[in-house]
Parts: structure tokens; C-alpha cells; sequence
């Protein structure tokens, strides 16, 4: 079964968390704070790690090395972008998909195998959407 | 030199002391009002009151050609990210911070921070270096290094506990400076026997420390 590794649970962590747990896919979710699982909805199947996930053995326990994609959604941008180069550079990870609200920041994350996630763009996007039909 | 300095109260200003001495060009970043002012009154410097760890930050102070920055914030990933803008996207050359996750520092240095400072770290290799991981030996460093006073407590089953000091054919490079023996301190001749829970303390060259303690420690037949 695929393994996908969710850093943060974070709205969007737990979103994808339930997406995971419906489509059969074997989630893992990592998160410092203990209480923010309670975000995750109640069928979500996986697991659930609680440590501080700067840390490369503790991510290494939680799966980090049989997981096809990892999805770093923490509600901070730098610790997104240390978080993406850590795993870019000490893991194979085919996916790292990572969250970042400051669209300055971009350049800091690694080209290879890492993707964008910018919850700004994709609001300007929707936004320049609506503004289309209004014509 | 052009120097960038971000984040970090007092901390900050001792850098700021260090460098103005010696006639640097610096550049104060600050995200904290009351840390920022600080560091202005007690060091007559402009401090730019500005989120650190943001690009448009160090772009409003055009730090394109700065030699290096040195970033002290409090969280190890926003030095990552202080560090990496300076570096990455204004082409700053060097980069040193400070860091509270001992086991960063290897990972900040894989990852392209020249210097990542971490106080646990440097602690423990300095720890390392002063002395062997053994409960029952203390070592003492002197002259940068060079000369080295090492302590070790005779357990019964060393071969020289018992034995008469003369009677001990001990490397050529070791001397036995004192024995400790409750509560006394004994200066060694010839004839003084060493006994089980002595203390010796030797005086050697460093390089011959380890040959020393390898001697000592053998068990008695």
C-alpha cells in the first residue's frame, strides 16, 4: 500500500489526512502538539506520530524512507523551507509537496522533486477567475 | 568588512561591540521594537526594525555584496531561512548562525550555512577533547593542548596496584607527579608502593596520554 507522510496538522494536513484514509492510501501524520490531531476527522485511518519533525531520526521513525510522497503543511513558512531542504537533501523521496504563504520564499526551496503548494496564488488565481465571469 | 546582524538582544550586542572595534560596516536587523531599541541606544547605531526572517527585509536594505551575515534568532528554522536569503537570493558570501538543536549543526552545514554555532555542540566536543569518557579518569589540558595531566583512580586488579613505584618499568614518556591516597597527598619516591583506590596523577605530552592509560590499566595476572 502507498505510504504518504503529512508534516503538520495543520486544516490542510487533516483535509489530506481524510483524503488519504478514503482513497486507501496509508497515511502518516506528524505533529509537535498532540491536540492538533483532534483537527483530523474521526475515520481517518493512519497514524499518528507526535514529535517535533525537524528532527531527521524522528522522521525517519515515522516513515520518511518508504513513503512515495511527503506533504510538509505546517503553518510555518520557514520551518516548511528547512523541513523541504532537510528531506530533499537526506531522503529519496520521489514527491515533497510543500505549503508556503510568502510567495518571496519560493526560491529558497529545492528544484528537484519539491512542489509548490501557495495557498496565495491559487486564491489570486480564483480570484482573477471571478472577475472573468463578472464580464 | 560588510556585515549583516539579525535578530538576538544580547547577544547581538556583543557582535555589535566586537565588530564596530574594529571598523566594520555593519547592518542591524531586528524584528522586536524593544530588543531593536536596545541595541540603538546602547551601540549609537542605526537598527532597521524589520522582520528578520523576511525577504523583503533585507531587500529594503540592499544587502547585495555583503561579506556575511550572522543571524541569532531564536528558532534554528528561521536562521536556516535568514541565512539562506542572505546567501541565496543577495549573494551575501558567508553565513554563520546559532543554533539550539545540537544535531543541526551537521545538517546546516550539509545544507550550505558555513557556521552553524550551537552551545551543546561546542560544549560537548570541548568535553570530548578535555578528557576521556571514563568515570575514573580526569584529564587536564595545558599549554594550548600540548602538555596533558591525566588522573586515574588503581583498581584492584591492575597490574600495578601493589607494586613498588621503582619495580614498574612505565613508559619512558610518563611521570608520576603526586599520589592521592584519602586524605593525603603523597609525593612519590622510588619506594612508595602504590596501592588499590590511590589516585595518580601523571604529567605527560598529550600525544603520549593514550600509550599511558593503556600501561596503568593492564590487569594484574
Amino acid at each position: 500500500m502507498e505510504t504518504v507522510l503529512i508534516i503538520g496538522a495543520s486544516r490542510l494536513g487533516a483535509s489530506i489526512a481524510s483524503y488519504c484514509s478514503q482513497t486507501g492510501i496509508n497515511a502518516i501524520i506528524v505533529d509537535k502538539d498532540k491536540e492538533s490531531f483532534k483537527k483530523v476527522d474521526p475515520s481517518f485511518s493512519g497514524f499518528f506520530v507526535e514529535g517535533n519533525a525537524t528532527s531527521l531520526p524522528l522522521l525517519k521513525r515515522a516513515g520518511l524512507e518508504k513513503a512515495k510522497e511527503v506533504n510538509v503543511v505546517t503553518g510555518d513558512d520557514n520551518t516548511n523551507i528547512f523541513l523541504a531542504c532537510l528531506i530533499e537533501r537526506f531522503s529519496k523521496v520521489p514527491y515533497i509537496n510543500v505549503r508556503l504563504t510568502d510567495p518571496q520564499k519560493e526560491v529558497l526551496l529545492p528544484h528537484e522533486r519539491v512542489r509548490l503548494i501557495s495557498p496565495s496564488s491559487l486564491a489570486f488565481d480564483l480570484y482573477k477567475n471571478l472577475r472573468e465571469k463578472e464580464r | 568588512m560588510r556585515i549583516i546582524i539579525s535578530g538576538g538582544d544580547k547577544q547581538a550586542d556583543f557582535v555589535i561591540r566586537e565588530f564596530k572595534k574594529t571598523g566594520n560596516t555593519l547592518l542591524v536587523i531586528n524584528g522586536d521594537e524593544k530588543e531593536a531599541n536596545y541595541l540603538s541606544n546602547q551601540n549609537e547605531i542605526d537598527v532597521q526594525l524589520s522582520d528578520p526572517s523576511k525577504v523583503f527585509s533585507y531587500r529594503e536594505a540592499s544587502i547585495e555584496g555583503f561579506d556575511l551575515i550572522i543571524s541569532l534568532l531564536e528558532k534554528d528554522e528561521d536562521n536556516f531561512v535568514a541565512c539562506s536569503i542572505a546567501k541565496k537570493i543577495f549573494g551575501v558570501k558567508k553565513a554563520i548562525c546559532t543554533v539550539q538543536n545540537p544535531d543541526n549543526v551537521q545538517l546546516f552545514e550539509a545544507m550550505g550555512i558555513d557556521s552553524p554555532i550551537s552551545a551543546s555542540y561546542l560544549l560537548a566536543e570541548r568535553i570530548k577533547g578535555e578528557s576521556n569518557i571514563d568515570s575514573l579518569i580526569k584529564t587536564l589540558s595545558l599549554e594550548h593542548d600540548k602538555i596533558a595531566i591525566t588522573e586515574i583512580r588503581i583498581k584492584k586488579d591492575y597490574a600495578i596496584a601493589g607494586k613498588v613505584l621503582k619495580d614498574i618499568s612505565f613508559p619512558q614518556a610518563c611521570n608520576v607527579c603526586c599520589i592521592y591516597r584519602d586524605p593525603t597527598v603523597i609525593i612519590p619516591r622510588g619506594t612508595t608502593q602504590i596501592l588499590e583506590d590511590d589516585t595518580l596523577v601523571f604529567a605527560s605530552s598529550t600525544i603520549d596520554q593514550d600509550e599511558i592509560l593503556t600501561f596503568v590499566k593492564r590487569k594484574g595476572a
